[in-house]
């Protein structure tokens, strides 16, 4: 896969679902690339108000998670259109992209045939109209994951695919923050003294709150989100990212809070003494949410338990 | 080297105040040792020694404090000290808070890999909550100075990851630094009042990683030093020492430091650090013979002609010739990084894929290797000097024209040796080992080189097929095997298969990162055993001692006898013998 390091984009250049093949290594023996790696599909749903933002995390996401980039634009006419490009990324690699603008009966046609066989299919569902009919329901038979936004979409998880939630996935770095803060046995032991939560995001969007305060709870053994408390912040993050955490009950309390630049201040405090530290919590583009999802989808049954107490509190 | 020896015992002792930064100790904090402690030490030790295998880390005391204690009931998540988060995260084993000990932190490998290392983990968060860095050397500095230096050295050094905005300031807040004689105690001192500082800011435990980024012949004394001040006792949290290559000079002094070692450390706290085991296509050789079932059923004599490991260099000296004339390349690259190679190609498969699965498989392929005493080492190893040549176009010198090398110098700068396994999967595959300075470019790689298919039925010979690893650069996995030539004619002619492991689109982490993860996480899978240190000195001790110890006997070498910028001496080709050759990388 080497290149030019700073290799251009080449196309988009305008082709059909037939000659869509012929287009892409066309334009592959422009480059000077001798070796190609298929390392999955990713077909991205969406709908035209929100192609621009699906394309530029799409830019972002690297090849080792697909290979292959399908675009299907579903508010389209019948009349098809199809625009093959090589979308340049690091180190002078290239991934394929197929942008298709046509309704959503064509793109069923038309997907298809376009996936590299044999290799691994994510399907990202990004817009929010709910997904239903014959597309998706192809779509999902022959997914290994579907990523969407669950909760808003109402989509359940499911045993014949892979579900995963960005808003899930983009909470990973907190999740992980917090399992930080009880790596050490003496914190861990003081949490069965909490009985207490908030959670505190950023933007107006509190869903992936909601799905965290479901991981914690369930965590810690918890039946529901009755006691957990959700509160809109300002801390220079984006909408749909975490601002802090607070676990607290009889004498214990430990809270983690968005500070400066990507750190995050842990405060734990038990037995009347006071553990200050700082950590740091990544913030993660739209693109690095779906590589990490896509390079390991997250284990199920903690997202599926998580996502049924959140779901009960909508 | 003086200090008194003695394993310290994992007897508790009361955790004391932490004294203000900087105050004078007034007396070294030494620790009780139980009789019975002292006796279950050496049944440990023995029992370790017997069987060749490293032994569980003593347990560590549970902590005394009540005040630690919950008050709630004991069977909700997190009652008994274990972490409820950590078993649902991707990442299911993170680093305990910990402070991390650097002698020898102004050194060039430290500056170069090891903060960069440390940094990038610490900017991806992996490194906790709660951790610290105390730099330790015996230059004078305060805290504020070594921080600066620590920055300098981040800002300029190429294994940096990108410096996310703020994350510098943030990291200098962990450092600190400590100075002293590394013979005396009051260094050590220091450093035991920097963990109680730690416990004090962050709670937990007083776990530390203590890196030994010095010389060698620091190792003794700063083990020895912890030891004496009890800093190897993991009754307060755990203590782990990593130490760099070389792991001694020869059979006798790997000995002599790993015996010196295991007085105060127990086996289990020990991680020899050989960076080659960080790599991620050496990793991959792993993944790809015990992940996939179409490679092991070929692996073995039936199918194997013979193996070829290379790792060349196109450098020269780079103004190392003091320890370069010391060690030699059998020191500096066969012993260690060469040997490790051999053994994860040549190992039976696992039963698991863990510390002492690995490193039992791995010591006993090692153990299988035929012996090579004085007198084979005619037969089966080549030795060679570069004199002066040509590189990339620019003249460059001989060994022996290198600024502060010997004009007369012996030592060599390229090995090839031929390896014999005594066992029923490789019986009669020798494995050739290649490695030098100022060959024609910088390229490390495992080749296994099948057989010839049996009976030739197209025109022309038949080739073999070669699966071959790169390590470095271009790291990747390629097959080269026949196939037709498009044409009227059945004409086969070579091909190959290549993947690269750039087709996967990410930069590829710093070996040390991988490495210090893993020691402060406790997983010692990819760091060398005393066991396998020992059988890898074993295979080259009669090399060394033909080369260096004895070289009146016959065995002058006709340095240098091959050119700056070649693949190495004449010899080498007769040593791969007829209808073999080395591969042209």
């Amino acid at each position: 896969m080497t290149a030019a390091p700073t290799a251009p984009t080449l196309g988009p250049v305008e082709t059909s679902v037939r000659k869509a093949q012929i287009t892409l290594d066309e334009l592959w023996s422009q480059t000077n690339v001798e070796t190609r790696a298929y390392t999955g599909n990713i077909i991205a749903l969406t709908v035209r108000k929100h192609l621009e933002r699906v394309q530029e995390a799409l830019a972002g996401l690297e090849g080792r998670y697909a290979g292959r980039q399908i675009i299907g634009v579903m508010d389209g006419t019948d009349d098809l259109m199809v625009h093959a490009s090589l979308v340049s990324q690091r180190r002078g690699a290239f991934v394929e992209r197929l942008t298709i603008d046509a309704s959503t009966e064509q793109l069923q046609g038309a997907i298809l045939p376009l996936l590299r066989p044999a290799t691994v299919n994510h399907v990202w569902w990004g817009s929010d109209t709910k997904p239903e009919g014959l597309l998706m329901r192809e779509l999902t038979d022959i997914a290994d994951q579907v990523i969407a936004d669950s909760l808003t979409l109402d989509i359940p998880p499911a045993r014949h695919y892979a579900l995963a939630d960005l808003g899930w996935s983009r909470s990973a770095s907190w999740r992980e923050a917090l399992a930080q803060v009880f790596d050490s046995p003496d914190a861990a032991r003081q949490l069965p003294n909490v009985d207490h939560l908030t959670v505190r995001y950023a933007g107006g969007k509190d869903l992936p709150a909601r799905l965290y305060a479901g991981f914690v709870a369930d965590t810690l053994g918890w039946k529901n989100l009755e006691n957990v408390e959700f509160k809109a912040a300002r801390c220079g993050r984006e909408n749909g990212d975490l601002c802090g955490v607070e676990l607290s009950g009889d004498g214990v309390r430990f809270t983690l809070a968005a500070g400066e630049a990507e750190t995050v201040r842990v405060e734990s405090v038990w037995d009347d003494k006071k553990h200050v530290t700082e950590v740091n919590v990544p913030t993660m583009s739209l693109a690095e949410g779906l590589g990490r999802v896509m390079a390991r989808p997250e284990r199920g049954e903690m997202f599926e338990r998580a996502w049924k107490l959140a779901k009960a509190t909508l | 080297m003086t200090a008194k020896r003695g394993k310290k015992a994992a007897e508790p002792e009361k955790p004391s105040k932490p004294a203000p930064k900087g105050a004078t100790p007034k007396k070294p904090v030494t620790k009780k040792v139980s009789a019975a402690a002292t006796k279950g030490a050496v049944k440990e030790k023995a029992a370790s020694q017997k069987v060749g295998v490293a032994q569980a880390a003593p347990k560590a005391k549970t902590p005394s404090k009540a005040a630690a204690r919950p008050r709630k009931s004991t069977g909700k998540p997190g009652a008994d000290g274990q972490n409820p988060f950590r078993t649902t995260m991707r990442r299911s084993r993170a680093p305990e808070p910990a402070t991390m000990v650097i002698f020898g932190v102004t050194g060039d490998l430290s500056r170069r890999k090891l903060l960069p290392a440390i940094f990038g983990l610490w900017q991806d968060g992996l490194l906790g909550s709660a951790f610290n860095i105390v730099g330790v050397g015996r230059q004078e500095m305060t805290d504020e100075q070594f921080k600066d230096y620590a920055i300098k050295a981040l800002q300029e050094s190429k294994e940096t990851d990108a410096i996310q905005p703020g994350s510098l300031e943030k990291f200098r807040e962990l450092l600190y630094y400590e100075f002293g004689e590394f013979g005396g105690d009051e260094v050590y001192e220091l450093v035991g009042k920097e963990l109680d500082r730690a416990e004090e800011a962050h709670g937990g435990r007083k776990n530390a990683l203590f890196y030994l980024s010095t010389p060698p012949s620091l190792f003794e004394p700063i083990s020895n030093g912890l030891g004496r001040l009890g800093l190897s006792d993991q009754s307060e949290g755990w203590r782990r020492l990593v130490i760099e290559k070389p792991f001694g000079r020869d059979l006798e002094s790997a000995r002599e430091l790993n015996a010196a070692i295991h007085d105060t450390w127990d086996e289990s706290q020990v991680y020899r650090i050989d960076h080659y085991l960080g790599k991620e296509t050496v990793q991959n050789l792993m993944a790809i013979r015990f992940g996939n079932a179409i490679f092991e059923p070929l692996w073995n004599r039936g199918y194997v002609d013979h193996v070829q490991i290379t790792a060349s260099e196109d450098l020269g000296l780079e103004g190392r010739a003091g320890y370069y004339e010391e060690a030699g390349i059998v020191r500096d690259m066969l012993q260690n990084h060469l040997m490790q190679l051999f053994a994860l190609t040549a190992m039976e498969a696992p039963a698991a894929f863990d510390a002492d699965a690995i490193r039992d498989e791995k010591t006993k392929v090692l153990r299988a290797v035929k012996p090579i005493p004085l007198g084979r080492v005619k037969e089966v190893a080549v030795r060679g000097q570069y004199g002066a040549g040509s590189m990339d176009g620019v003249k460059v010198p001989g060994y022996r024209e290198e600024p502060d090398v010997k004009p007369d110098s012996r030592t060599a700068t390229y090995v090839a040796v031929k390896l014999e396994i005594d066992n029923w999967r490789w019986q009669g595959v020798p494995f050739f080992l290649r490695t030098g300075k100022r060959l024609p470019k910088k390229v490390t790689e495992i080749a296994v080189v099948f057989k010839r298919a049996p009976l030739g039925i197209f025109p022309g010979g038949l080739e073999r097929n070669v699966l071959a690893f790169r390590i470095q650069p271009d790291e990747g996995v390629s097959l080269k095997f026949s196939s037709k030539s498009p044409g009227q004619e059945m004409v086969l002619r070579e091909v190959v298969m290549d993947f690269r492991y750039d087709a996967f689109g990410a930069q590829l982490e710093s070996p040390y990162s991988r490495l210090l993860l893993d020691a402060l996480i406790g997983d010692a899978t990819l760091f060398p055993r005393e066991d396998e240190v020992d059988h890898a000195w074993q295979i080259v001790s009669g090399i060394l001692e033909a080369w260096d110890v004895r070289p009146s006997k016959g065995q002058t070498p006709d340095f240098p006898n091959y050119a700056a910028g070649t693949w190495g001496p004449e010899e080498a080709e007769t040593l791969i013998g007829e209808g073999r050759r080395w591969r042209r990388l």
